[in-house]
């Protein structure tokens, strides 16, 4: 079986204007005008597993995957989708794709837009008509379906550009940063999402700068750092198991318990009646979840997340220009 | 071939959900309602105002409306990156293109028979309650004998010639024209040739927002739409300079600068002349739409939509 996506020595180098901006002031580049986006990666994806594609912003993530898309044209190397060229329609129908921070036609309520990608995709109307409330449903806003795209959260945006990257039934799944810009409840369901997908036979292939999000549900995982391909391989055997923080999600605790949890944990999420607390301590984080346990409330999940990405490069590469590419909110 | 009236319909909904086009629209309103008053300044030929000021107003303002509402089409997709979705979709750039070309113009002609109806209304309305008209009216009601008609008789005489006006106009713009006089044919004639027009006018649009920002396509769609409306002119303007210094090889310094961009700009703007028959409306003579004139729309749009292809195909999106 031939890999799902197969790239070899690809290589973008972006040529600056002579004239652009930058911090917001004209400047006039007369040298060093070219600047390497991607150095010589090399990477296979292969059918039914989940990929990970990580590493700090400006790694080369999205360019990769832009690529890929047939977004941007690579300067030298190759690459292939399912065997064929990029860019052949043929491959485009059995692609999903969602990029990052997606804009969608905010004139368009969601049940339009899902109909308008759906005739570009060339999916019948009949077809059209079942899939569209089954999305919906899928990504959680049913509800949402009759409402103009401008009248979206970020988060709902997300949602509705995951329910358009799998309008087509694709057989690859390739996402940029899908949990970029969520609360935690938002990247859990993302996560289970991605899970749902490899279930279903698909291959997911997604991007993000956050190892917590990739760990947990990646087959194998590939680190970009400054356009070069730095390690990959399963996520396990790459990266420390020093674990920072410790997520508990539940429903219904007793009073008492949700007082002793606001003294403890780091910071707490509620939404509806489902709370997520973050613990520092793993004792504390271990004593809470044994009370949900016993019956002190419902125990949804537990998990050990490890350090971020950021500081991973901070440790092994020692690289101190690694700390100033440091991406705020990470 | 259904993906490209995919996008085309998308792009005539967001193009009719743009203020733009409404603010050009209340403008179209006013300025055809001033025909009327203009003309009523007039001594003499105020039938000929009328019609060379509309006419005219509804070709500028479909212009407006290509200029303005088209050069943001294609410029918002690549500006807010909604083309990165587009593209990964099983369709081809050129297709988004083509698309994206019929839409706009589709709007575009969906606005010049809105307002061609409305002008035509206008004519009707006044030909309806000119002071000959409204006194012959009332004279037959009141059995031959003249009296001043009271305001009532007044009120419902304009009320009955606006409803005459708007069944009039409709029926005029259903017909595209058969169904009226050669003089209000003419009209709904000349407005399918600006619809001609705007087809090139358009192609432009598209090509120049497909690599430029707006201002700058805007302000380069209007240069190409008045150097196309004085296409033949310049070409005559360049045979001039030549003819007066005896011979292109007797041309020097200046004069040979300026012949030769005269002479440049006639071979490659399109000559909008073809399109422009205001001259024919205002001597009342009959406006004819050639197949010349729709081939060579069509033609020119085509060639122009292939260049933007071209340049698109090589774009890399940021």
């Amino acid at each position: 079986m031939p890999p799902v996506i197969e790239i070899k020595g690809l290589t973008k180098v972006y040529v600056q204007d002579f004239i652009g901006t930058e911090h917001g002031r004209i400047k006039i580049r007369l040298k060093d005008r070219k600047r390497i986006a991607l150095e010589n990666l090399d990477l296979n994806v292969e059918e039914g597993e989940i990929f990970g594609l990580l590493g700090p912003n400006g790694a080369g993530k999205t360019t990769t995957i832009k690529i890929l898309m047939g977004l941007h044209f690579q300067s030298s190397g190759s690459a292939r989708i399912m065997g064929r060229e990029l860019g052949d329609n043929s491959v485009k129908s059995k692609i999903g794709f969602l990029p990052e921070n997606p804009f969608f036609y905010d004139y368009l309520t969601g049940s339009e837009f899902l109909r308008f990608y759906g005739q570009l995709y060339g999916v019948d109307s009949a077809t059209l008509k079942r899939r569209i409330p089954e999305l919906l449903e899928k990504v959680g806003i049913s509800h949402a379906g009759d409402i103009p795209l401008r009248g979206y959260s970020k988060g709902m945006l997300q949602r509705i550009g995951l329910a358009q990257s799998l309008l087509n039934d694709p057989k690859l799944v390739i996402l940029d940063e899908p949990q970029s810009g969520l609360d935690p409840f938002g990247r859990k369901e993302v996560r289970d999402l991605i899970l749902q997908l490899k279930e279903e036979g698909k291959t997911v292939m997604f991007s993000s700068h956050i190892l917590g999000d990739a760990e947990m549900i990646c087959d194998r995982v590939a680190i970009l750092h400054k356009g070069r391909k730095i390690a990959d391989g399963p996520m396990s055997d790459l990266l420390s198991t020093r674990i920072d923080e410790y997520e508990v999600a539940m429903t219904g605790p007793s009073d008492a318990l949700l007082a002793d949890v606001r003294k403890t944990a780091r910071r707490i999420v509620e939404r509806r009646s489902e709370f997520l607390a973050v613990f520092d301590e793993e004792t504390a984080a271990n004593a809470v979840a044994r009370r949900l346990l016993d019956g002190d409330g419902k125990l949804l999940s537990f998990t050990p997340r490890r350090e971020s990405l950021e500081g991973y490069f901070i440790r092994e590469i020692g690289d101190k220009r690694a700390q100033e590419e440091r991406s705020p909110g990470a | 071939m259904s993906k490209i009236v995919a996008i085309a319909f998308n792009t005539f909904k967001e193009a009719v959900r743009n203020r733009v086009l409404y603010v050009l629209l209340f403008f179209a309103i006013i300025v055809l309602l001033g025909a009327w008053v203009v003309s009523s300044l007039a001594i003499f030929g105020a039938d000929k105002i009328v019609r060379d000021f509309g006419v005219a107003s509804i070709n500028i303002i479909s212009v407006l409306i290509a200029v303005f509402v088209g050069v943001g089409l294609v410029y918002n997709d690549l500006d807010k990156k909604t083309i990165y979705t587009i593209i990964s979709k099983p369709i081809s750039r050129w297709q988004f293109l083509v698309g994206k070309f019929l839409g706009l113009l589709l709007t575009i002609v969906v606005n010049i028979l809105f307002m061609t109806f409305f002008f035509l209304a206008v004519l009707y309305f006044r030909d309806y309650t000119s002071e000959e008209s409204m006194t012959s009216a009332i004279m037959t009601a009141a059995d031959g004998t003249y009296r001043n008609p009271s305001g009532a008789e007044t009120l419902m005489y304009y009320v009955g010639s606006i409803f005459k006006s708007l069944a009039n106009s409709i029926l005029n713009v259903v017909s595209l024209g058969f169904y009226s006089s050669e003089v209000t044919a003419g009209v709904m004639r000349a407005s399918m040739l600006t619809m001609l027009e705007m087809t090139v006018v358009t192609a432009f649009a598209v090509l120049f927002s497909s690599f430029s920002s707006p201002t700058l396509s805007a302000f380069m769609t209007i240069i190409v739409f008045l150097v196309g409306r004085a296409n033949e002119d310049l070409y005559y303007f360049a045979d001039l300079i030549q003819r007066k210094a005896g011979g292109v090889e007797a041309l020097q310094g200046g004069q040979a600068l300026t012949y030769w961009f005269s002479l440049a700009a006639s071979h490659v703007s399109p000559n909008l002349a073809v399109f422009d028959q205001r001259e024919a409306i205002s001597q009342f003579m009959p406006v004819e739409i050639s197949a010349y004139s729709a081939a060579y729309a069509l033609v020119y749009a085509g060639c122009v939509l292939a260049i933007a292809t071209i340049v698109f195909n090589r774009r890399n999106f940021k």
